[in-house]
């Protein structure tokens, strides 16, 4: 008990945030922007989907982009998926149903 | 091998004070830490000859990659020997897998794997499958378990202030992780998954919490199938307005095992007979809600029990001209539907259990475990 203490010095077992994690430059606006989806396809997402831009819509001169309906929701959206919203799209939302 | 550990240190003054930074930290499940020090966790990597930045789970959905010294500092966390650690590096390697389906873990259903082990190495770092199975009472069993949900507690969201937004959590989080019985007489689950007999391996598969679950059947001297029948029934009641369907596993104790031996069937003619025989009637399936859930057009009507009904039956791990009646169908490629007969628990008692799996997304994965000592044999 009288031995001079020694400090513990523990690792950190947490995953830091790599670089490709990153978040991207926020919108200032959604005026002018063209907004895509991701829908996992649990329902009744697509009225949800539908309704928030009826929302957004009286708010904001924005365009609907690609709404995309991932084939498989337990699978990530396919290659093709976020190169075409990459292509079209200022910004996405994805979410869930249920 | 030189070990360079490169995660960020923090220091306390004593011993208790580094348990409790650990929970200011958010580091813990909600029991105490073994707080990881370079010695003990450079120990782990060295002991199983991996290097610190060894990837050990490329976690696509999450964009995460899990190294070896993130592993090991949570395996130390969570109280395990470093003979453990293969064990958690090939679950994560399982979870990590495609047909796994990681994302979903995230589910409102709060899945969670229960792992089984098989092979020598279970042995070697005595590991529990026997009476009160499930514990507590084994150091390898609950801490593996305990490691596996810290690593992704820390490493990968799998927490409620994080991505797993689940309904009501999972306790296997803390006790999911058992060994097989091999010797009552049945291949063991890696033989039947295609390992040899002297490899180590370790299946996860995905439960629902309230799972493992008891099924309790007549051992008075009734046939076998006397036995699965009730198996069977209990599989298709789960779920209520969801018939779930998926991979599942039983799990039997050695005693019953021996009255199955005893009449000739092994463990595959088990599965088979579950495989075949569990299904539920139409009418059942209208009563209960689980016929056309999430179609447009399910109302009263359609859950209208017409004459007939309760003569047809739809087969749970089969494909029905009906299937489109339920959830997703789950019957597509993505999926096995299937049983997975894992020998374990005490050896009187008159109730198997089952797992019931994830209801969407997952697959049973089996990944060997690969230990330094047999590497180099």
């Amino acid at each position: 008990m009288s031995s001079p203490a020694e400090r513990i010095v523990m690792l950190d077992p947490t995953l830091t945030v790599t670089a490709t994690e990153t978040i991207s430059p926020r919108l200032s606006t959604l005026s002018g922007k063209t907004i895509g989806v991701i829908w996992n396809g649990r329902p009744p997402g697509d009225v949800l989907f539908d309704q928030m831009f009826q929302i957004l819509e009286d708010k904001y001169d924005l365009r609907r982009g690609p709404f995309i309906h991932k084939p498989w929701l337990g699978n990530v959206a396919p290659p093709e998926a976020f190169e075409e919203l990459a292509a079209t799209c200022d910004a996405v939302v994805t979410g869930v149903g249920d | 091998m030189s070990v360079l550990l490169t995660s960020e240190r923090h220091d306390a003054a004593t011993y208790e004070d580094a348990i409790e930074l650990a929970y200011e930290l958010g580091w813990s499940d909600g029991l105490p830490i073994v707080p990881p020090t370079e010695r003990r966790v450079a120990e782990f990597l060295e002991v199983n000859g991996l290097e610190p930045d060894t990837i050990v789970a490329d976690i696509t959905e999450r964009n995460k990659k899990i190294t070896a010294e993130k592993a090991a500092i949570n395996a130390v966390m969570a109280g395990c020997e470093p003979g453990y650690f293969p064990v958690l590096v090939a679950a994560l390697e399982a979870m990590a897998d495609k047909r796994y389906k990681f994302n979903h873990l995230a589910s409102l259903g709060s899945p969670w794997p229960l792992l089984v082990v098989n092979g020598p190495i279970a042995r070697r770092i005595g590991m529990h499958n026997g009476i009160y199975t499930f514990g507590p009472g084994n150091r390898a069993n609950l801490t593996l378990a305990r490691a596996l949900s810290l690593v992704l507690r820390n490493c990968a969201g799998a927490k409620s202030e994080d991505v797993q937004r689940g309904q009501w959590g999972n306790s296997i989080r803390f006790s999911g992780c058992i060994a097989e019985i091999e010797d009552a007489g049945w291949e063991p689950l890696h033989v039947q998954r295609g390992f040899a007999p002297d490899q180590s391996a370790v299946t996860v598969a995905s439960t629902y919490p309230g799972s493992p679950a008891h099924v309790t059947v007549n051992l008075n001297g009734e046939k076998p199938s006397r036995m699965l029948d009730a198996v069977c029934h209990a599989i298709t009641g789960w779920g209520g307005a969801q018939w779930t369907r998926g991979t599942y596993a039983l799990l039997i104790g050695t005693h019953m095992v021996d009255m199955f031996v005893k009449e000739g069937w092994s463990k595959q003619d088990v599965r088979d007979y579950v495989v075949e025989n569990t299904k539920a009637t139409v009418a059942d399936l209208k009563y209960r809600g689980a016929w056309g859930k999430y179609r447009g057009d399910a109302d009263e009507a359609m859950l209208r029990i017409d004459p007939g009904d309760d003569q047809r039956s739809l087969y749970l791990f089969k494909r029905n001209p009906e299937d489109e009646y339920l959830f997703l169908s789950s019957a597509t490629d993505e999926r096995d539907l299937d049983v997975m007969v894992v020998v374990a628990g005490g050896d009187a008692g008159g109730r198997m259990q089952i797992t019931i799996p994830y209801q969407v997304s997952t697959n049973a994965v089996t990944k060997q475990i690969n230990e330094r000592s047999q590497s180099h044999e």
